[in-house]
C-alpha cells in the first residue's frame, strides 16, 4: 500500500476513534478521556521543545496556565467574545515566550533549565498574589462554558474541540519534524556548533521553537480553562511540569508517539495503582519511573521498536 | 421411578414463578445494599498530614454506625479516592464517585481541592461535604446548593484570636507559608487584623522547601512586633520556624491558626512549641467530645485530638441527615443537611452547635472556637472560649 495513503487511514483511524470516545464517554470516563487529552497535547508539544531541540525548559506548564488565565480573564473579567480572546491570548503568551526565549538564548543548557523554572515558579506566585484579578489562591471559576456558532462548549462537543485540538498539535508537531525546520532542530541539539556551520540559525532556530511550542502549550491551556470551568495556579505548579518531563522520557524523548505512549502510561498509572496499592502509590510510581529509565533508555517506544524489528522478516540477501 | 414430563405450560409456569421470584427478591437486596459514602482524601501530598487523622474518624464514626445496625436499615460503606492534593484530579475523584453512586461527598484533602471538586458535585447535583476546612470563599465563590461547609472558618478564627488578645497587640507579624490554604488563611487573618486596627508590622511568607528562615525573622525582630499571628500549614516549614524563633530567642508570643491543633507539631519539634496559643474545635471538657475521646482511644490506643473529630463529625451529620432524609436519595438528602438546625457535634465549643441557616451553608457557629495553649509538650485544656460564652 502506498505509505501516504497508509498513513492518512491512519489519521482518519485515530480521528474516528477520538470522536467516537467524544461522543460516547460521560462523567468520570469523559473527564479523565479530556484531560488525558491535553495533556498529551502538551506532552507532544514538550517533546518537540525537549526531545526535538534539547532545550530543557521548565515553563511549558506555566505557559498553559498562561492561556487557561488569560482566556478567562479576558473574556470573563473584559468581555470579550472568545474568538477575540483566544487570539489575544495567543498574541500574549507568543509576546511572553518571546520575553523569555531571547534572553534565555544567551544562556546555555542548565542555565536555561533554570531561568524557565524561575518564570514558572514566578508565574504561580504571581496568580496566587493577583487579588481579585486572577482569584488568588482560590483561582477564577464560576463561569459559563462558551458558546460557538450555537454550540455550547461543553460536553461532547467540547470533548470533540479537544480531540481536534490534540489531533492539530500532533499533525503540526509530526510535519514540522519531517521538515527541513525539524533537521535544524536536531541539528541544533546535538551539535550547535556544527549546524551553525552548516548555515543554520542556531539562535533563531532556538526562539522560533520556544516561541511556537510555548504558544500552543498556551492554546491547550485555553481549552483547559473549560475542563472543569475551573483556574486554579497550584495546577501549573513545577511538579505537574517534572511529570510532564518524566512523561516524555519515559515514552521516548524525540518520538511523537513515544511522548503519546508516556503521557497516557503515566497519566493512567495512578488511576489504577491507587486501587492497587492505596497510599504507596506514588512509591510504587516512582519505581516504575526509575525502573522504565534505567532498562529502557529510549523509553517505551524503544521497547517498541525492538519488539517490530525481532518480528520484521530478515531481508532476502 | 416416576417420570416426570416436562411440558411447555410447566416451563411457562416455571419461567413466570422464576421471574416474580427474582422480581420480589430485587428491592430487597437493593434494600438491604450499603449506602455509598465517597470521601476524597490524600494519601501522599500535602494535606496528607490533616487528611489521613481525619479519615481515623471517619472510620470510627462509620464503624460506630454500622456496629449500631446502620442507618435506615443499611450499612454505611466508604468509598475511598485520593486526588493527591491536586484540584484537577479532585474534580475527576468526585465524577468517579458520583459515577459509583454515593449519596454524599466529603473532601478531606485541600481547600482549593475541594473547590475544584465543587464543579463535578454541582454538575452531578449530588451532596458534598468539606468537614474542616477553612476558606470563607468555599461557599460564596461559586453557588452550589449542594455542598455545605462544617468546619471554623479563618474569619472566625481571627476573630476569636483577636477577641482572646483583646487589646493586648497594636503591633503584629503576621506569618505565612506559599500553600493555598496558608495563603488563604494568611488574607483573612490580614483583613480582620486591619479591621481590628491593629499594625501589621511584618508581614512574611515563607516558601515551600524554604531551609533557612532566618532572614524573614531578622525582619520579624527588627519591626519589633508585640506578638506573632501564624497562619501557615506547612508542616516542614512551621518546624523550621519554631527552630529558629528559639535559636533567635524570640520571645513575641506565637499565636495560631487550627493548624497548630496537629500534634505532629509536637513530635516534629518536641518542646519548641512550649505557651503557643492556638485556635481549636475541640473542647475536652464538653460530654460529645469525652465519649468520642473513650471511642476513639479503645480503636487507637491515643488521645484523640480535632481532626479526627471532624471526620468523625462528618460521616453523623451525614448519617443524621439521612435518617431525616428517609431514604439515600441525593436531593433528599440536600434538603436534610440543609435544614440540620442545632445539630450538637464533637467539634465545637461548649454550648454551641452546628446548622445550616437557609441563606447560608455554613456549619460551623462563629463562636464556636477555642482557644488553648501548649504546656509541657501537650495540647492544654480550652483556656478560653470567650465567644461562646459571650
Amino acid at each position: 500500500m502506498n505509505a501516504k495513503l497508509a498513513a492518512a487511514i491512519g489519521w482518519l483511524a485515530g480521528a474516528a476513534i477520538l470522536a467516537a470516545l467524544s461522543l460516547t464517554l460521560t462523567g468520570y470516563h469523559a473527564d479523565l478521556f479530556r484531560k488525558l487529552l491535553l495533556t498529551a497535547t502538551l506532552a507532544v508539544g514538550y517533546n518537540f521543545q525537549f526531545g526535538f531541540a534539547g532545550q530543557i525548559a521548565f515553563s511549558h506548564y506555566a505557559f498553559y496556565g498562561i492561556g487557561a488565565y488569560a482566556i478567562t480573564i479576558l473574556s470573563t473579567r473584559f468581555g470579550l467574545a472568545l474568538p477575540v480572546a483566544a487570539l489575544a491570548t495567543i498574541g500574549l503568551s507568543a509576546l511572553l515566550a518571546l520575553m523569555v526565549a531571547i534572553p534565555a538564548n544567551r544562556l546555555e543548557g542548565f542555565y536555561i533549565a533554570l531561568a524557565t523554572l524561575a518564570f514558572a515558579q514566578l508565574f504561580v506566585v504571581v496568580m496566587v498574589q493577583g487579588g481579585d484579578f486572577t482569584g488568588g489562591p482560590d483561582g477564577l471559576f464560576g463561569f459559563d462554558a462558551p458558546t460557538i456558532f450555537g454550540a455550547r462548549l461543553a460536553g461532547a462537543n467540547f470533548m470533540l474541540v479537544v480531540s481536534a485540538l490534540f489531533l492539530a498539535n500532533l499533525a503540526l508537531f509530526a510535519a514540522l519534524g519531517r521538515s527541513w525546520f525539524g533537521r535544524a532542530c536536531r541539528a541544533v541539539r546535538d551539535d550547535p556548533e556544527a549546524a551553525a556551520a552548516m548555515g543554520v540559525d542556531v539562535a533563531r532556530t532556538r526562539i522560533a521553537v520556544f516561541t511556537l511550542t510555548s504558544s500552543l502549550a498556551a492554546v491547550a491551556g485555553m481549552a483547559y480553562a473549560f475542563a472543569d470551568n475551573f483556574v486554579n495556579p497550584f495546577v501549573f505548579g513545577i511538579d505537574a511540569m517534572f511529570v510532564l518531563l518524566f512523561m516524555v522520557l519515559i515514552g521516548g524523548a524525540g518520538r511523537h508517539a513515544g511522548a503519546v505512549v508516556g503521557c497516557v502510561f503515566l497519566f493512567m498509572l495512578p488511576e489504577y495503582l491507587g486501587d492497587l496499592v492505596g497510599r504507596f502509590h506514588l512509591l510504587a510510581y516512582g519505581i516504575l519511573m526509575v525502573v522504565v529509565m534505567m532498562f529502557l533508555p529510549n523509553g517505551i517506544i524503544g521497547l517498541w521498536d525492538r519488539l517490530a524489528k525481532r518480528l520484521r522478516p530478515e531481508p532476502a540477501r | 421411578m416416576t417420570k416426570t414430563r416436562l411440558t411447555r405450560r410447566a416451563l411457562l409456569a416455571g419461567t413466570a414463578a422464576a421471574a416474580t421470584a427474582a422480581t420480589l427478591k430485587a428491592p430487597a437486596i437493593a434494600q438491604n445494599a450499603p449506602i455509598k459514602i465517597g470521601v476524597i482524601t490524600d494519601r501522599v501530598a500535602n494535606s496528607a498530614m490533616w487528611a489521613t487523622l481525619m479519615g481515623e474518624g471517619v472510620e470510627l464514626a462509620t464503624k460506630q454506625v454500622n456496629d449500631a445496625g446502620g442507618v435506615l436499615g443499611r450499612r454505611i460503606e466508604l468509598a475511598w479516592e485520593d486526588d493527591q492534593d491536586r484540584p484537577d484530579v479532585s474534580a475527576t475523584r468526585a465524577r468517579k464517585l458520583i459515577g459509583d453512586g454515593v449519596v454524599m461527598i466529603l473532601s478531606l484533602s485541600s481547600s482549593t481541592a475541594a473547590q475544584q471538586a465543587q464543579t463535578a458535585t454541582l454538575e452531578g447535583k449530588v451532596p458534598h461535604m468539606s468537614p474542616s476546612h477553612s476558606a470563607d470563599t468555599l461557599t460564596t465563590r461559586l453557588n452550589n446548593p449542594y455542598f455545605f461547609q462544617m468546619g471554623p472558618l479563618a474569619s472566625f478564627q481571627i476573630r476569636t484570636l483577636m477577641a482572646y488578645a483583646g487589646t493586648r497587640f497594636r503591633r503584629v507579624a503576621l506569618l505565612t507559608d506559599n500553600s493555598a490554604l496558608g495563603t488563604v488563611n494568611a488574607t483573612s487573618f490580614r483583613q480582620g487584623l486591619q479591621q481590628g486596627n491593629i499594625q501589621i508590622v511584618a508581614d512574611e511568607t515563607f516558601e515551600r522547601g524554604v531551609t533557612d528562615v532566618t532572614p524573614a525573622l531578622q525582619r520579624v525582630r527588627a519591626a519589633n512586633p508585640e506578638g506573632i499571628f501564624h497562619a501557615g500549614i506547612l508542616g516542614a516549614e512551621m518546624a523550621l520556624f519554631f527552630r529558629t524563633y528559639h535559636q533567635m530567642g524570640l520571645r513575641q508570643p506565637v499565636l495560631g491558626s487550627f493548624n497548630l491543633s496537629i500534634p505532629t507539631y509536637l513530635d516534629l519539634v518536641p518542646g519548641l512549641l512550649e505557651g503557643v496559643q492556638f485556635i481549636d474545635v475541640y473542647d475536652d471538657v464538653k460530654p460529645e467530645v469525652v465519649d468520642f475521646a473513650n471511642r476513639y482511644k479503645a480503636v487507637h490506643n491515643k488521645d484523640p485530638f480535632s481532626l479526627p473529630a471532624y471526620g468523625y463529625d462528618g460521616i453523623m451529620l451525614t448519617v443524621d441527615a439521612l435518617r431525616r432524609a428517609g431514604a439515600p436519595d441525593r436531593e433528599k438528602l440536600r434538603d436534610a443537611m440543609h435544614a440540620t438546625r442545632n445539630y450538637t457535634a464533637v467539634i465545637g465549643a461548649r454550648g454551641t452547635t452546628i446548622g445550616f441557616a437557609p441563606d447560608r451553608r455554613i456549619g460551623f457557629p462563629e463562636n464556636g472556637c477555642v482557644v488553648r495553649t501548649i504546656a509541657n509538650n501537650k495540647h492544654g485544656h480550652a483556656v478560653w472560649r470567650g465567644l461562646a460564652a459571650s
